[in-house]
C-alpha cells in the first residue's frame, strides 16, 4: 500500500518532532526584518530585541544563522522540573503536569539553543533524564490495571503515549475480543434462568 | 486430507510477510490446490447427481450420509479458497507497497543491487526488492496496470510527489556522498556528475529521487 505497515496504526518520532515544530515559541530577533506572509503562517514584523511568536522552525533556522534567541519556555529550568520531579515522587498514582510535547521541545531546545538555556545543560539533561525515568516506571505500573474498556493516560506526553500505542491497542483489542464472547454466555444463562424461573 | 496443501501455502506466505522482498512464485502448490477444489467439485457434482436421479431408492440413513459428504466437501473447497485468496492478497499488497517505492524492479540476470535494501526509520520487513521473474504472468500484468494507475494518479496532483519520501523534511539542504557512479545525471536544478565517493552540498528536494534510487546516502 500507499503507507508501510509499520507507520500504518502509530507515528514515526521523526513525525511527531515535525509536529512539535509547528508550535509558536518566542524569540528575542538580533536583527530587524520584515514580515514575510507564508502559505500557512505569517511571520511578523521581527526588530531586534523585540520578543515576537514565531514557528519554532522558524525560530530554529534563525538561531543556525545567529540571527535570534530563543526564549526558553518558562517550565524548562531547574527549579521547576525539579518541583515536578518531587511531585511524581510524592503522588505514585498520578503524572505530573509537563507540556503535551516536553520531551521533543526540550530534546529540540537543548540541542540546537544550548546557550540560551538559563542552567547548565547537562543538569537539565539529567533531571529530564530522571523525569522520563520515573514517569516511565509509572506507566509500567499502570500496566496491570489495563481492561477491555477504558484506560485513563491523563498527563502523558505525545511521544510516551505514542511508544505506549501499539502494545496497549494489541492487548486491549484482545481482552475486548475475549471479553465480548464472555458476555455473552453470561446473557445466555440469565436467559436460561428467567425461563426456569418462569415455570416456577 | 484436504487442505493440507492449502495450509502449506499460507506457511509460505506467512514466511514471506517478514521478508523485504517478493519471493517466487510457488504455482507447483497453487495447481495441486486448484486440482485438489476440482477434485471436490466433481465429488459435489456426483453427489447431487445422485440424490437427484433416485431420491426413492435411498434410505433415510444414505440421505444423511450424503448430506454430509456434501458439507463436508464444501467446508474444504472454502477453505482451500480462503487459503488462496490468503496467499494472494498478501503478495498484491506486497507489490502496491513495492510500486509506491518508486523503485524499478529488477531482473534475476542482473546482479542484486545491495544498496537498495533501505532500512532506518521505515523497518526491514518493508519491501524494497522485487524480481520480475519471480511473480506469475498474471502478477505482472497486475503490478504492470497498478504502477500505470499509480502514474495516473500522479499526473493528477503534480505539485505534490505523492510517492516521494515519508519523513518529515528537516533542512533544505544536506550533505549527500555518492555511493555508485552513476555517470552524469540530470535533475530538474542541473547536472551533476555521479563520481563514487565525492560529497555534494545540495537542495534535498532535488536529490530525493536518487536517494531513494539508492545512488546517493544522506549524511
Amino acid at each position: 500500500m500507499s503507507l508501510p505497515s509499520n507507520i500504518k496504526q502509530n507515528l514515526m518520532p521523526s513525525e511527531i518532532s515535525f509536529m512539535t515544530e509547528n508550535e509558536y515559541i518566542q524569540i528575542l530577533p538580533r536583527y530587524s526584518m520584515k514580515s514575510i506572509q507564508l502559505i500557512g503562517t505569517k511571520i511578523p514584523n521581527l526588530r531586534a530585541l523585540r520578543r515576537e511568536k514565531v514557528p519554532l522552525w522558524v525560530a530554529l533556522i534563525l538561531k543556525s544563522q545567529g540571527k535570534c534567541n530563543i526564549v526558553i519556555p518558562d517550565w524548562l529550568n531547574l527549579i521547576y522540573l525539579k518541583a515536578r520531579y518531587d511531585e511524581e515522587v510524592k503522588f505514585p498514582m498520578k503524572f505530573s503536569d509537563l507540556p503535551f510535547n516536553w520531551i521533543d521541545l526540550s530534546k529540540i531546545l537543548l540541542s540546537k539553543a544550548p546557550d540560551d538555556l538559563p542552567d547548565p545543560v547537562h543538569q537539565l539533561r539529567s533531571i529530564i533524564q530522571d523525569l522520563r525515568e520515573i514517569r516511565q516506571v509509572k506507566t509500567r505500573k499502570g500496566l496491570k490495571e489495563v481492561n477491555e474498556s477504558n484506560i485513563g493516560l491523563s498527563g502523558l506526553s505525545l511521544l510516551e503515549i505514542n511508544e505506549l500505542r501499539p502494545f496497549m491497542l494489541s492487548v486491549m483489542n484482545k481482552l475486548r475480543e475475549i471479553h465480548e464472547s464472555v458476555r455473552h454466555d453470561d446473557y445466555d444463562d440469565e436467559e436460561v434462568i428467567d425461563v426456569d424461573d418462569d415455570e416456577d | 486430507m484436504f487442505g493440507d496443501q492449502a495450509n502449506k501455502l499460507v506457511l509460505d506466505a506467512h514466511r514471506t510477510s517478514n521478508l523485504p522482498e517478493i519471493t517466487l512464485y510457488q504455482s507447483d502448490l497453487v495447481d495441486d490446490i486448484v486440482k485438489e477444489t476440482n477434485d471436490l467439485g466433481r465429488d459435489v457434482d456426483y453427489i447431487t447427481e445422485q440424490q437427484r436421479t433416485n431420491p426413492e431408492g435411498t434410505s433415510a440413513e444414505q440421505i444423511v450420509a450424503l448430506e454430509c459428504q456434501l458439507f463436508v466437501a464444501r467446508l474444504s473447497m472454502r477453505r482451500n479458497k480462503r487459503c488462496l485468496l490468503a496467499h494472494q492478497k498478501l503478495r498484491a499488497d506486497k507489490m502496491n507497497e513495492f510500486a509506491w517505492l518508486n523503485i524499478d524492479p529488477s531482473d534475476s540476470n542482473s546482479t542484486p543491487q545491495p544498496s537498495l535494501t533501505k532500512t532506518g526509520a521505515l523497518g526491514s520487513n518493508y519491501t524494497t526488492r522485487m524480481i520480475l521473474d519471480n511473480l506469475s504472468n498474471q502478477e505482472q500484468e497486475y503490478f504492470k496496470q497498478y504502477s500505470q494507475l499509480l502514474v495516473d494518479m500522479k499526473s493528477k496532483y503534480v505539485d505534490i510527489d505523492l510517492s516521494g519520501d515519508l519523513e518529515p523534511p528537516t533542512s533544505i539542504f544536506i550533505d549527500v556522498r555518492v555511493l555508485k557512479d552513476g555517470g552524469e545525471v540530470q535533475t530538474e536544478y542541473g547536472v551533476f556528475n555521479l563520481i563514487k565517493d565525492s560529497q555534494f552540498y545540495v537542495r534535498k528536494s532535488d536529490v530525493e529521487r536518487l536517494i531513494q534510487q539508492g545512488y546517493l546516502e544522506e549524511l
